[in-house]
């Protein structure tokens, strides 16, 4: 970042290469909308080509970057009505149209684990976005982005005793939502295990 | 064992423990609760199951759509220039002056047929952006836009500008033009006429300056002496400016005038140039200004001019010698030295007079009138000196030779 602001445009090239398939996924699950996470990822690497000038060492890169998209995503989302998306009765992704409660596995047994991660991908996004947004984007940043709860903390701009407060309630409601569609008992061990 | 409590003091440290946040000897005691905790190992197996559940959710490749324009204005903004905020405005300042002077310029070369009414120099140095609202900050700001002006000559569109011929003919050129039509009244306007400027010019300033002799004018023949004073001493601007202008107040406006002369920092042929553009109220008030300081170069050339016309050769002899032992380099200093000789052998001086060749030989070998003297020092006189070479280097006779060949 630090040669980027030098005007080395390549240092920003890997900088893009190393963040934005991450940035992206982080956008994807917190949003649930491909095409809104699309715009909101071109508009926050805008944001940090801008904000290149003004940016200090002193602040984790990654961390800045994250609280860009997480600003644009949650000004977004109020001024749109992306809830709607946490709707059971609306598809997350494109690809699978059918409704989370079909998509969810019968009781017979699965030919595989890769094949059984396929068909449980659907029902672990749907579980994901019926999260408030909050323990939501607390549990992105953690789980899948590896942000300590000390930075997600800077992140959302919380404490972070608030984080991790939001960080178990976000464990409890996916499990919850797991239950309800069906996952649990043996199946469920099957799934989790 | 803590089975089946409702609360356990580990509770806090379960994420972190299960997220590998907490310190080593935290660890350690916490999985020594472990082991005698129930209700900490179900809730620390629920998490994990949970993570083992999302770890299924694999990240999916970012689109590659907006990624390329992404990159595009990365380096747009890497590679636009930085500009300090502050200076910004002198872009659009510089590009509205050097188009000032390409139209001046163009001009003034139309301007070579006879019809034309340009219009007058000031109004070049008007049309630069910013415009000067009031005649006394043209006058501040000229000198240091002239500068910046020379600053920025490598510019293309400067260096357009520079082409001797066009940049030559901007101003004097037409000045001739309208004072060629003027000449009814020589004791205003003087020789207006720098001593760089085209040929055609200069043989219309040598016109003028006869005409002037003719008529006896001392005003004429002071204002041509004001312009061949240094550069910077004359001024080069503004009709209305105040006639009892002092020198430095001239000087000021001189900058302005250079302003729309791009080419009159070439050389000194192009200050010249720019004095020619004087307007005669600027004149008569560095002539009133200059009455003062007559130990200036064109005033003490021409005051020595006057007395020998006028016959008081004692007193031109004393001029002359002043004017070369000040101005030494001036390029009217052979013509002074000659002209000195001359009086005094007119004087009966002879011996002062052959000194004075011998020194004009010594001094300005190359020049026209050293040629003059030493066709009139008989060989062998001891003030020859040895073998001294042709000019090849022409120096006027008169100031209106001089005028006139500056510029060639």
């Amino acid at each position: 970042m630090l040669a980027f602001k030098a005007g080395d445009a390549r240092a920003f090239e890997e900088l893009v290469r190393r963040h934005r398939g991450a940035v992206f996924n982080f956008l994807l699950r917190l949003t649930g909308q491909r095409q809104c996470a699309e715009d909101l990822l071109q508009e926050t690497w805008l944001k940090v080509v801008r904000g290149a000038t003004a940016w200090e060492a002193k602040a984790k890169l990654t961390t800045w970057i994250y609280t860009i998209a997480r600003n644009l995503c949650t000004d977004a989302m109020r001024k749109e009505s992306y809830r709607k998306a946490e709707s059971l009765d609306r598809p997350i992704s494109g690809e699978d149209e059918r409704p989370l409660a079909e998509a969810v596995p019968s009781g017979a047994s699965l030919p595989d684990r890769e094949a059984h991660n396929v068909s449980i991908r659907p029902m672990l996004e749907r579980a994901l976005v019926m999260l408030p947004l909050e323990q939501r984007e607390v549990f992105l940043l953690r789980e899948h982005h590896g942000l300590p709860f000390k930075e997600i903390a800077l992140v959302t701009g919380a404490s972070e005793n608030t984080v991790k407060s939001r960080m178990r309630y976000a464990l409890e409601g996916l499990r919850r939502n797991l239950t309800a569609f069906g996952v649990e008992g043996d199946e469920g061990r099957a799934i989790l295990s | 064992m803590n089975t089946g409590s409702r609360s356990c003091a580990f509770d806090e440290l379960l994420l972190d423990y299960a997220y590998g946040e907490l310190e080593r000897g935290a660890a350690l005691r916490f999985e020594a609760h472990l082991s005698g905790c129930a209700r900490c190992r179900d809730a620390l197996e629920a998490i994990a199951g949970t993570r083992r559940a999302f770890a299924a959710l694999t990240p999916e490749p970012a689109p590659q759509a907006g990624l390329e324009s992404l990159l595009a204005y990365a380096r747009q903004r890497t590679e636009r220039p930085k500009a300090p905020s502050r200076l910004r405005w002198l872009v659009p300042a510089f590009s509205a002056g050097g188009l000032a002077m390409v139209l001046v310029a163009v001009l003034a070369r139309q301007g070579d047929s006879p019809a034309p009414v340009m219009p007058p120099p000031s109004r070049a140095s008007d049309m630069m952006a910013p415009a000067p609202p009031t005649e006394k900050m043209a006058t501040q700001s000229g000198t240091g836009t002239a500068e910046k002006l020379e600053a920025n000559s490598a510019s293309p569109t400067l260096a357009l500008e520079q082409e001797p011929a066009v940049a030559r003919a901007t101003g004097p050129l037409h000045r001739a033009e309208r004072v060629s039509k003027e000449e009814a009244a020589p004791a205003r306007r003087g020789g207006e006429f720098g001593k760089g400027l085209e040929s055609r010019e200069s043989k219309k300033a040598e016109t003028l300056m006869d005409r002037e002799r003719a008529a006896g004018s001392d005003q004429a023949a002071t204002g041509r002496a004001t312009l061949m004073a240094p550069a910077g001493q004359v001024t080069a601007r503004g009709a209305s400016a105040p006639r009892s202008l002092s020198p430095m107040a001239a000087e000021e406006s001189f900058g302005a005038a250079m302003v729309a002369r791009p080419q009159s920092k070439a050389d000194g042929v192009g200050q010249e140039e720019a004095k020619g553009e004087a307007s005669e109220e600027i004149i008569s008030g560095y002539h009133m200004g200059s009455a003062a300081q007559p130990e200036d170069a064109g005033a003490l050339f021409l005051k020595a001019q006057k007395q020998a016309r006028t016959g008081d050769a004692e007193g031109a002899v004393a001029s002359y010698a002043r004017f070369l032992a000040r101005h030494p380099e001036d390029r009217r200093a052979p013509e002074a030295a000659w002209a000195r000789a001359g009086l005094l052998e007119k004087l009966g001086r002879a011996s002062e007079a052959e000194s004075a060749r011998a020194e004009l030989l010594s001094r300005y070998p190359r020049s026209t009138q050293a040629e003059l003297a030493r066709r009139r020092i008989a060989p062998g006189s001891a003030g020859a000196p040895r073998a001294a070479p042709a000019a090849p280097q022409k120096s006027p006779a008169s100031p209106a030779e001089d005028l006139g060949e500056a510029a060639q």
